[in-house]
C-alpha cells in the first residue's frame, strides 16, 4: 500500500503534472464562461494535444478543463444570463437577478465557494466510495433508472417559479420537443417532415444557447433606445464568511447530492444542480426570494453542479462505465494512452489511479485560485456596456451553435429556438422546466420502452424491485408535499 | 385576466394541432406493434395529451396577469419594426453564410448592433467588429480543426 503511494507521488511530482492542472483549470474557466463554448467542446479539443503527453499529465489536464469548466460556466450565467454549461443553466436563476440588483459580486463569491467545497466532497468521495456508490449505480436496469428520472422530473416543480401549469406546459413542449428524431425502438421518423437534419434529433448546445442566451438579446434589441443602457456591472461587496455559514446546509446537501447523482451513469451535472436547488428552495425559509435572487439558491445550485465532478469518475475508474459526456471523452483519453479503466486497472495500475487522485485533489484547489483570479479578469466582461457586448455574445452564439457539429443547420435551430425562448419570456413560461424536460425526456423514454420491451409489455416491471419502489414513493412524496405546500402558503397552481 | 385566457386557449390549439395532424402524419409507425405502449407515437400522444390537458385549465381558470407582463405584451405593437429587423437580421445572417461564410456577415452584425444601439466610438468599432470574427474563425481553423464556412474566401483553404 505504502510501496504504491510512494510510487505514485513520484509518478505525480513533477513539475510539468502540477502546473499542468493548474493550465487545465484555467483553460476549463475561460471555456466554461464563454457562451456558446461547452466544457465537452474545451476537453475533446485538448484531447489531441495530450497524445504526446505521459498518461497521467495527458489525463489530469482533461480533468483540469473538467473541472474549470463546471465553474466557468457559472460567471456568465450569473453576470449575462448566458450559461457556459448546461448545469450552470439553474444557477441563472437565482445568479442573474442579483446581478440586477446589483449583489454580482456576491453571488460569483458564493458560486466559488460552493463550486471549491463541493468538489473537495466530491473528490473526497471518489477516493472513499468508488467502489460502494459504483456498485449500488451497477445494480440499476431501465425500470429502475425510469422510476429515478420520473422522480428527477418532480423538480420541474421547483423550477417553475410562481405558475406551476406553466411550467408543467415548458417542460411538455421540451419533451416534445426531445422526441424529434429517429424512433429509439423501431427506426421509424417522428416528426422529420422530409428533413434529414432531424434525424439525431435536436442538438442539445444549439437549443440550450436558443433558449438561454438568445431571448435576452432579442428582448434588449426589441425595447425602445431609452430603455437599452442597462450595463451590468459586477457591484456590490463579495460574499462573506456569515454568507457561507448561512448557505452551508445548502451548500453540503447539494454537494452529497451531486456525489450520488454523478456516480449514477448518464445524470450528469444539471439535473445534480436542479435537484439541489429544489431542495435547498423547499426547505429554506426564505423560499419567496428563490428566482429573485437569492444567494442560496446559487450556493445550492452550483454545489450540485460541481458536486458531480468527482463522482462521475467512479463508475468510470471502478467499472469503465462514462458517467457523462466530458468523462466519455476521458474514457477515450485512457485508451489512446493504451489503459482500459475498470476494477483491472485498479489492480494492475494502482500508483497510476493514487497519482489521478493526487492531481485531483489539488485541482480543488487550484480552482479556488484560479476562480479568485477569473472572478476578477474574466468577469470584466460584464462592465462591458450591453450595446457592446450582445453583439459580441450574438457572434459567439453563431459561432459555437455551428461548432458543434460543423452544421449550418444547428444555428437555424438556435435562432429558432431563440424565437421559442422569446416568446417564452414574454408570457412568462419558465425555461428551466423546457430544458430539464429536454435532457431527461430520452432518457425517461427509452428506459419505459426498455422495460416494457424486457417484460413483453407487462408495466409490472416498473415496480419489480425495491430501488423501483423507493423512487415511487420519492416520487409521490414529492407530488404531495408539492401540492400541500402550494396550498398552505396560498399560490395558486395556475 | 383575459391574456392569461387567451393563452390557454393558443396552449388548447397547439396540443389540439399536435394531437389531430402533427402526429399523424409526422410519425411513422410500424403495423406489428406488440403493445400499445412501445409504439412510436404514444410517448408524443401522452406529452401532448398532458399539454392540451394545462391548456384548458389555463383556459378555466385563468390567473390574473401581471402588471409587467401587461406592459410587454402591449409594447409589442410599438416595438414590432424593431423585433422585425433584429430577426430579419439574425436570420439573415444564416441565408448568406453559405455564400459569404461566417466571417464577413458577423462583422457586419457587430458592426450594425453597436451602430444601431448608439456606438459612435469609430476605432472600438472597428476593432471589436473585425478582432471578435478573426479571432473566433482561426481558433476554430486552427486550434479546433472545425472548417468554418468563408464563402467567397473559401480560397483561402487553399
Amino acid at each position: 500500500m505504502f510501496e504504491q503511494i510512494a510510487e505514485a507521488a513520484s509518478l505525480f511530482f513533477t513539475l510539468q503534472n502540477v502546473l499542468i492542472i493548474l493550465l487545465g483549470v484555467l483553460i476549463g474557466a475561460v471555456v466554461g464562461a464563454i457562451p456558446g463554448m461547452t466544457t465537452p467542446m474545451g476537453v475533446a479539443l485538448a484531447l489531441p494535444f495530450t497524445f504526446t503527453l505521459e498518461p497521467v499529465t495527458g489525463i489530469l489536464l482533461l480533468l483540469g478543463i473538467y473541472k474549470g469548466g463546471l465553474y466557468g460556466g457559472s460567471i456568465t450565467a450569473i453576470l449575462i444570463k448566458a450559461p457556459g454549461t448546461p448545469a450552470a443553466s439553474c444557477t441563472v436563476l437565482d445568479g442573474y437577478p442579483l446581478t440586477q440588483k446589483g449583489e454580482a459580486r456576491k453571488a460569483l463569491d458564493m458560486a466559488l465557494y460552493a463550486s471549491c467545497f463541493a468538489d473537495f466532497i466530491s473528490n473526497i468521495s471518489l477516493i472513499l466510495l468508488a467502489g460502494v456508490l459504483a456498485g449500488f449505480a451497477l445494480k440499476f436496469g431501465p425500470p429502475e433508472f425510469f422510476t429515478l428520472i420520473l422522480f428527477s422530473l418532480t423538480i420541474i416543480a421547483g423550477v417553475s417559479g410562481d405558475n406551476l401549469i406553466k411550467g408543467i406546459v415548458s417542460a411538455c413542449l421540451g419533451l416534445m420537443f426531445a422526441v424529434i428524431g429517429l424512433d429509439m425502438v423501431y427506426g421509424t421518423n417522428r416528426f422529420l417532415f422530409g428533413n434529414w437534419n432531424l434525424m439525431g434529433g435536436l442538438a442539445f448546445i444549439p437549443v440550450l444557447i436558443g433558449l438561454f442566451a438568445l431571448p435576452e438579446i432579442i428582448h434588449f434589441y426589441a425595447r425602445k433606445a431609452s430603455e437599452q443602457f442597462k450595463p451590468a456591472k459586477m457591484s456590490g461587496i463579495g460574499a462573506t464568511f456569515a454568507d457561507f455559514k448561512r448557505c452551508f446546509k445548502s451548500i453540503l446537501r447539494g454537494s452529497l447530492i451531486g456525489v450520488v447523482l454523478g456516480a449514477i451513469p448518464g445524470i450528469g451535472g444539471a439535473p445534480s444542480a436542479f435537484l439541489s436547488y429544489s431542495e435547498a428552495r423547499r426547505t429554506s425559509k426564505n423560499q419567496e426570494n428563490f428566482g429573485k435572487g437569492e444567494l442560496e439558491g446559487v450556493a445550492a445550485a452550483e454545489a450540485g453542479n460541481n458536486g458531480v465532478a468527482g463522482a462521475t469518475m467512479i463508475p468510470l475508474l471502478a467499472l469503465g462505465v462514462p458517467g457523462d459526456v466530458i468523462t466519455a471523452v476521458i474514457l477515450g483519453a485512457f485508451m489512446i494512452h493504451g489503459l482500459r479503466p475498470g476494477p483491472l486497472l485498479f489492480v494492475e495500475n494502482l500508483p497510476l489511479i493514487y497519482a489521478l487522485f493526487i492531481g485531483i485533489m489539488l485541482s480543488s484547489a487550484y480552482l479556488f485560485i484560479v476562480g479568485k483570479f477569473t472572478i476578477r479578469s474574466i468577469s470584466r466582461i460584464s462592465e462591458v456596456p450591453n450595446t457592446i457586448l450582445y453583439p459580441i455574445v450574438l457572434v459567439f452564439c453563431l459561432f459555437g451553435s455551428f461548432a458543434i457539429n460543423n452544421n449550418l443547420f444547428d444555428v437555424l435551430v438556435m435562432l429558432l429556438m431563440g424565437c421559442v425562448g422569446y416568446l417564452m419570456l414574454l408570457f412568462k413560461f419558465p425555461a428551466p422546466p423546457f430544458l430539464i424536460a429536454f435532457i431527461l425526456g430520452p432518457l425517461l423514454e427509452d428506459n419505459f420502452r426498455q422495460s416494457l420491451i424486457l417484460s413483453d409489455g407487462s408495466l409490472a416491471i416498473l415496480i419489480r424491485s425495491p430501488i423501483c419502489w423507493f423512487f415511487w414513493v420519492l416520487t409521490i412524496l414529492s407530488v404531495v408535499f408539492l401540492v400541500k405546500s402550494r396550498f398552505k402558503r396560498n399560490i395558486p397552481l395556475g | 385576466m383575459r391574456e392569461s385566457r387567451f393563452l390557454g386557449v393558443a396552449v388548447v390549439a397547439t396540443g389540439a394541432l399536435t394531437l389531430a395532424v402533427l402526429i399523424p402524419t409526422g410519425i411513422v409507425s410500424p403495423s406489428d406493434v406488440p403493445a400499445l405502449a412501445l409504439a412510436p407515437e404514444f410517448w408524443p400522444f401522452v406529452i401532448a395529451s398532458v399539454f392540451t390537458l394545462m391548456g384548458i385549465f389555463m383556459t378555466i381558470a385563468p390567473g390574473a396577469t401581471d402588471q409587467e407582463t401587461l406592459t410587454e405584451l402591449r409594447l409589442i405593437p410599438k416595438r414590432i419594426v424593431r423585433l422585425t429587423g433584429f430577426l430579419a437580421v439574425l436570420f439573415g445572417y444564416y441565408f448568406v453564410v453559405p455564400y459569404l461564410g461566417m466571417v464577413v456577415p458577423a462583422i457586419a452584425v457587430i458592426f450594425g448592433l453597436c451602430w444601431f444601439t448608439g456606438e459612435r466610438r469609430w476605432m472600438l468599432l472597428v476593432l471589436i467588429s473585425l478582432l471578435v470574427p478573426i479571432v473566433l474563425t482561426l481558433f476554430f481553423l486552427f486550434v479546433a480543426n472545425i472548417p468554418i464556412p468563408l464563402g467567397i474566401f473559401e480560397f483561402i483553404y487553399g
